[in-house]
């Protein structure tokens, strides 16, 4: 599929038995570039993955335009889509220790997507998976093939999961916080390993963590989603060393841990993420921001200031030489 | 997992033997012996203990045990005072009936309840799958006893195309298989219905997993996802409730041989409980409880084959 030049995706509404939980979302993911989408719980970036996957739970339904080499894959049916997910686009689940069949040795499970998309024989499916074993830098491939999934750690299952995920050469990976359940000491590991092997396949990376520094380790650029919304997007950088939106800056500020008299701690984000349908009308932020008056009423345009490619939903933006005053506010 | 296999070997020994003792011991605590029953309740304390040395059922408790276990062993399940014939030859000669019953039964309660289970399952969320959900409760709810009169009525009486009960023996195969037809399909209705709830409910669960979600990000559809992921999952908890079913449909065949008049186990065991036939009555508990454990033994071994994680963990 080379004329896949990369993932757009446009005006994205999901809703979850008719209340809108992404509210039309619209980003770019150029061809092997790698972006980040951060965000806490409950802020759509699980169902932003599964919709573009084509996978949303019954009861949950996507609409917009998710284009991939001039297809939109949301007018897709499922067998059509069938063609297209695990071979042009692929996807990295959070959970190694159940994302993977125990009754099935994980070469055979690497293999079924080569059988399926490249009608390779048994034989040579089974060969090249113990290939991709290897490129996922597991022990002894032709051993580790044959085994089952209990026999193996969570960040080797995690691997044999990216390994998966890549046999087909997608142009697209979908990483849902591929590292959140792993060791704090494997992480890195998993996060350097995706970063070459995507690298090395030319392949668009889209991560999903609510871990600023794992963003910030990977990937180009960065979009920040609260409430169903994009609130901030811009380059890596950028974004995490002078935020605009309110709630980018609180999020930097609770990964830094300060020192006042004495005592270590971590800032927090003041109230709690609304439930589903509970936001506040207007910006969705402003019950929890600080900047927050009678103008945020009104929905805020995720707009860039002019000759700048950043763009940030907020009709107070914290501009540079602000920096991180109103981030710090804490419970 | 030849340990495993030879470990739960030991155990299945060890299992038939305790069953020997409680067998042996619950029928010897009962009151009334063969001698009583034989010469009612006016017969002389003489004429009693003359019988009773006839039968050798005045011996010690533990030399009888040990002369009915060391006959087991060797094949020897004894020989009837009452009736005078070889209580193995009668217990074979009815197995001969109840195992294809049995089997047969449970072979349709399969073959209803896999693929409805499976379809009430994938169709969940749909009316289809509502319905199929009712008919099984309705399944469960008949009592067995009942559904065989309902399908003899109909098919035997009504419409006259299957034997109303009896059996003409394996000579005959034809006549054989439809005399087994009813029971079996009674038997066959009655644990299919309970069997397809747990095939439901098994898929339902195993739909819900994560590699599921793996699988179908590989891009596989739906069905190839059930069919190359879910069943085998699913069968796992399904092969437990398999062998419990085995094990009383041993118990069912009982009434259903009593209301088709099959001679199988069940209707002898029946009529030597009746006649206190003690030996044969024995012999055969002995055999049904043997069945039992054999069908533990080997749902335990079944287990192994299917789940590599039991295999690395024996």
């Amino acid at each position: 599929m080379t004329e896949v030049s990369g993932l757009v995706v446009e005006d994205l509404v999901v809703e979850v038995h008719g209340t809108p939980a992404v509210k039309g979302i619209s980003f770019e993911l150029g061809r092997g570039s790698r972006m980040g989408l951060i965000g806490e719980s409950g802020c759509g970036k699980s169902l932003t993955a599964l919709a573009l996957m084509g996978l949303l739970p019954h009861g949950v339904t996507a609409s917009g335009r998710v284009l991939l080499g001039g297809r939109n894959l949301l007018d897709l049916s499922d067998r059509e889509m069938c063609a297209v997910r695990g071979n042009d686009i692929a996807m990295v689940f959070q959970e190694p220790m159940t994302a993977l069949n125990p009754l099935m040795r994980v070469g055979n499970q690497i293999a079924e997507s080569l059988r399926l998309h490249r009608g390779m024989s048994r034989a040579a499916a089974a060969a090249r998976a113990v290939e991709l074993i290897e490129r996922v830098q597991l022990p002894e491939p032709d051993r580790t093939a044959r085994r089952y999934p209990h026999q193996l750690s969570g960040g080797q299952r995690q691997r044999v999961v990216l390994a998966i995920a890549l046999a087909c050469d997608p142009a697209v990976l979908v990483a849902d916080e591929p590292t959140t359940a792993l060791d704090v000491t494997v992480q890195a590991e998993m996060l350097r390993l995706m970063d070459t092997l995507v690298r090395e396949e030319g392949a668009s990376l889209l991560l999903i963590t609510h871990d600023l520094p794992v963003v910030a380790s990977i990937c180009e650029e960065l979009l920040v989603m609260y409430g169903g919304t994009i609130v901030e997007h811009g380059d890596v950088a950028t974004v995490f060393d002078s935020p605009r939106h309110p709630y980018t800056a609180g999020l930097k500020a609770s990964t830094v841990l300060e020192r006042t008299d004495g005592n270590s701690r971590l800032a927090t984000i003041p109230g709690r993420v609304p439930a589903l349908g509970a936001f506040p009308g207007g910006c969705v932020y402003r019950n929890r921001c600080p900047r927050a008056d009678d103008a945020c009423r009104t929905v805020p345009l995720l707009t860039a200031p002019p000759g700048s490619r950043r763009r940030a939903a907020c009709h107070h933006p914290i501009e540079s030489d602000q920096s991180l005053e109103s981030g710090k506010a804490s419970a | 997992m030849l340990i495993y296999f030879v470990r739960r070997l030991v155990i299945l020994a060890v299992s038939l033997l305790a069953a020997s003792v409680l067998v042996f011991t619950l029928l010897a605590l009962l009151p009334g012996d063969q001698a009583q029953a034989m010469l009612g309740v006016n017969a002389t304390p003489e004429a009693l203990e003359a019988l009773r040395e006839q039968f050798g059922t005045n011996r010690p408790f533990t030399e009888r045990y040990l002369d009915w276990v060391g006959g087991l062993v060797s094949g020897d399940f004894g020989t009837s005072p009452l009736s005078g014939v070889s209580v193995g030859a009668e217990i074979v000669d009815k197995l001969g009936v109840t195992v294809p019953l049995i089997l047969s039964g449970m072979a349709l309660a399969l073959l209803i309840a896999v693929p409805l289970g499976v379809l009430a399952a994938v169709k969940s969320r749909t009316l289809l799958g509502t319905v199929l959900s009712a008919l099984s409760q309705v399944g469960i709810a008949v009592p067995s006893f009942w559904l065989g009169i309902l399908l003899i009525t109909v098919f035997a009486v009504k419409l006259q195309v299957l034997p109303s009960g009896g059996f003409t023996g394996w000579e005959d195969l034809g006549g054989a298989a439809q005399s087994l037809l009813l029971p079996a399909l009674v038997l066959g209705v009655a644990q299919g219905a309970i069997l397809m709830r747990y095939v439901r409910s098994a898929v339902v669960e195993v739909m819900q997993e994560d590699f599921i979600q793996t699988a179908r990000a590989k891009g596989l559809s739906r069905s190839q996802a059930l069919t190359r992921h879910a069943l085998r999952n699913a069968a796992i908890p399904v092969i437990t409730v398999l062998g419990l079913q085995l094990a009383t449909l041993l118990i069912g065949a009982v009434v259903i041989e009593n209301v088709f008049g099959l001679p199988g186990l069940g209707r002898m065991l029946l009529q030597d409980v009746g006649n206190r036939d003690l030996l044969k009555v024995q012999g055969t508990v002995m055999v049904l409880t043997a069945a039992v454990l054999l069908i533990n033994f080997l749902v335990d071994v079944v287990y192994h084959a299917v789940d590599p994680r039991l295999r690395s963990k024996a």
